[in-house]
């Protein structure tokens, strides 16, 4: 049975279309500059090439239906289970396993530092009141 | 340069020459230092870290391709994101196989991509042309010929 992957939209898909679109802005910004720009650009395709790998790396599990061979999650001495993750360069994705490895859900996109303690601003604008919102009819019931 | 004592010698195991090393202070003012033989010459790269989670409290840390450990916000995080997933409140994509995906991240680079050509055609660019206006005359021979 082929693997299918759901993506978390306010904490995975938001974040890793942010971060592509963060690098075409390097991408533009270092080709403005008049000194740096070659270091400024490699910075930003190393970014970048990182981001495509995690990309491709999440096509071949996806093909060989492996995210389950992934590396786990440790919360203290405790085992957060099915939780796995994948890291390429800066960016690390985290994903919901199902046990057979069919299902998968990209839980959370990050750029290091991982430790969401240190970017709680980013949660915070994820997670602003939107209109419409399953959550926001449920609390006026 | 430093003589270790027999028994810690002992400790460390075998004598090597290289040694890896952490000093703690703690906030009373007592310190610690920590001494590892070079663990790349056993096989094993797997870095130590060592950690000040408060004043007087340190994590010492043997990093692995194995398990991650988060940290406390990280771990609540996902376990909200996790209980949400069993009551079917995640604000989901469609499923995808692994040709959607790679169809929608082609869709998602292309921006991207051309701002990356045009940034290396740019940057590129710039070095070759104040090297021809430099040079003067001489850098519009070769068309010339090319014409004749």
């Amino acid at each position: 049975m082929a693997t299918v992957l759901y993506d978390d939209e306010p904490s995975f898909r938001t974040p890793r279309l942010q971060a592509i679109e963060q690098c075409r802005q390097a991408f533009i910004g270092a080709s403005r500059c008049v000194r740096g720009a070659e270091q400024r650009l490699r910075a930003a395709i190393d970014d970048y090439a990182a981001l495509e790998a995690l990309g491709k790396e999440v096509e071949r599990r996806l093909r060989e239906s492996s995210f389950h061979e992934l590396p786990g999650m440790v919360d203290g001495r405790e085992r957060l289970h099915g939780l796995h993750y994948l890291e390429q360069g800066p960016w690390r994705g985290v994903f919901l396993v199902s046990a057979d490895g069919t299902q998968v859900v990209g839980l959370l996109f990050s750029r290091q530092p991982h430790a969401l303690d240190v970017r709680l601003d980013e949660i915070a604008n994820a997670y602003r009141r939107r209109p419409g919102r399953a959550d926001d009819d449920a609390s006026t019931r | 340069m430093a003589i270790l004592k027999r028994v810690l010698l002992d400790r460390l195991g075998e004598i090597q020459n290289k040694f890896s090393g952490a000093a703690l202070e703690f906030a009373s003012g007592q310190a610690l230092l920590l001494l590892s033989p070079d663990s790349s010459s056993r096989g094993n790269n797997f870095p130590i870290r060592v950690r000040q989670l408060a004043g007087n409290r340190f994590e010492i840390e043997l990093d692995s391709d194995e398990e991650q450990v988060v940290d406390e916000v990280t771990a609540a995080f996902l376990r909200l994101k996790r209980d949400q997933f069993q009551r079917g409140l995640l604000e989901l994509s469609p499923p995808q196989s692994a040709d959607a995906w790679c169809e929608a991240a082609n869709a998602a680079t292309r921006d991207a991509d051309a701002a990356l050509d045009s940034a290396l055609q740019r940057v590129t660019a710039k070095p070759r042309k104040k090297a021809v206006r430099k040079r003067g005359e001489t850098a519009e021979r070769p068309p010339r010929s090319n014409d004749a």
